[in-house]
């Protein structure tokens, strides 16, 4: 009497080496052109809201100041808008 | 990393070695199902595997996670087989014999047998077998309610056990 493991049978044909299969489907994937990284929710309400907290402060603190904290508040808009600009590629970086 | 992120690399980032992972990770269980699906028309099958990554690479960015990854490569490779079936208007069960890694006679008997059930039936008891899929992550891939897909690889199962013993293998046995 013959005696049958189907599970095992099974299971054992379903096992395929890569012999190059990965090599083969990489190298025939599409070149993508690269672009610019696009921030994406919920970056874009946090960094939105960030910038607009700060922009606020500055702007109300050189309200009652003289010409320097109205050079600062430049100062700290620049770098947030830089910072807002340049965020994606860090993220990039850091992923 | 994990598979999500993974998926999120090439989703966000179009990181392709995170890609070449995911392919060398399901390249055995989806290339299996498609050489059952295929009759053990191997060289078409493997044409249909390539295919099912390069399509899923273009289309990943449509992937949500609601399913399993394995789950959304299987519906697209059986999308991808039965499109492939209508317009090639092949016989499936006139192939050249399989090369799989283990006893060589008892997996002729065992393709030779595979390709005597019906595709639905072939379908799921493969599917079944790879990946550990649930009975309801096959019914999503073969659109069909998880009780039929339970009752379908019973049935496969029952028949490929006769059809096996009435094979002759004995020849393999020490």
């Amino acid at each position: 009497m013959k005696k049958l493991n189907l599970d095992e049978l099974l299971t054992q044909s379903l096992v395929i080496e890569d012999n190059g299969f990965t090599e083969s489907v990489m190298e025939q994937l599409p070149e993508t052109e690269l672009t610019m990284p696009v921030l994406k929710p919920p970056q874009v309400y946090i960094w939105t809201a960030a910038f607009v907290v700060v922009f606020c402060i500055v702007v109300i603190a050189s309200l009652n100041s003289d010409y320097s904290a109205w050079l600062s508040a430049g100062m700290v808009s620049i770098f947030s808008v830089s910072l807002f600009i340049a965020l994606p590629y860090l993220d990039e970086l850091f992923t | 990393m994990d598979e999500i992120n993974l998926i999120r690399a090439v989703q966000h980032y179009d990181n392709r070695n995170a890609f070449a992972f995911l392919v060398r990770r399901y390249q055995a269980p989806l290339r299996a199902y498609l050489r059952h699906m295929c009759g053990g028309q191997t060289e078409w099958a493997e044409e249909l595997s390539q295919e099912v990554f390069l399509r899923a690479y273009s289309a990943i960015k449509t992937f949500k996670a609601e399913s399993k990854f394995s789950t959304w490569l299987f519906v697209i490779a059986r999308n991808l087989f039965w499109d492939a079936k209508k317009y090639k208007h092949t016989e499936l069960h006139d192939a050249d014999e399989p090369n799989y890694n283990l006893n060589i006679d008892a997996s002729l008997d065992l393709h030779k047998a595979m390709r005597k059930l019906p595709h639905e039936e072939r379908e799921v008891l493969v599917l079944s077998y790879v990946e550990g899929l649930t009975h309801e992550e096959i019914a999503v891939i073969v659109k069909s309610p998880a009780g039929t897909v339970k009752s379908r690889i019973l049935q496969a199962k029952q028949k490929l056990s006769s059809l096996l013993l009435e094979v002759p293998y004995e020849k393999a046995q020490p």
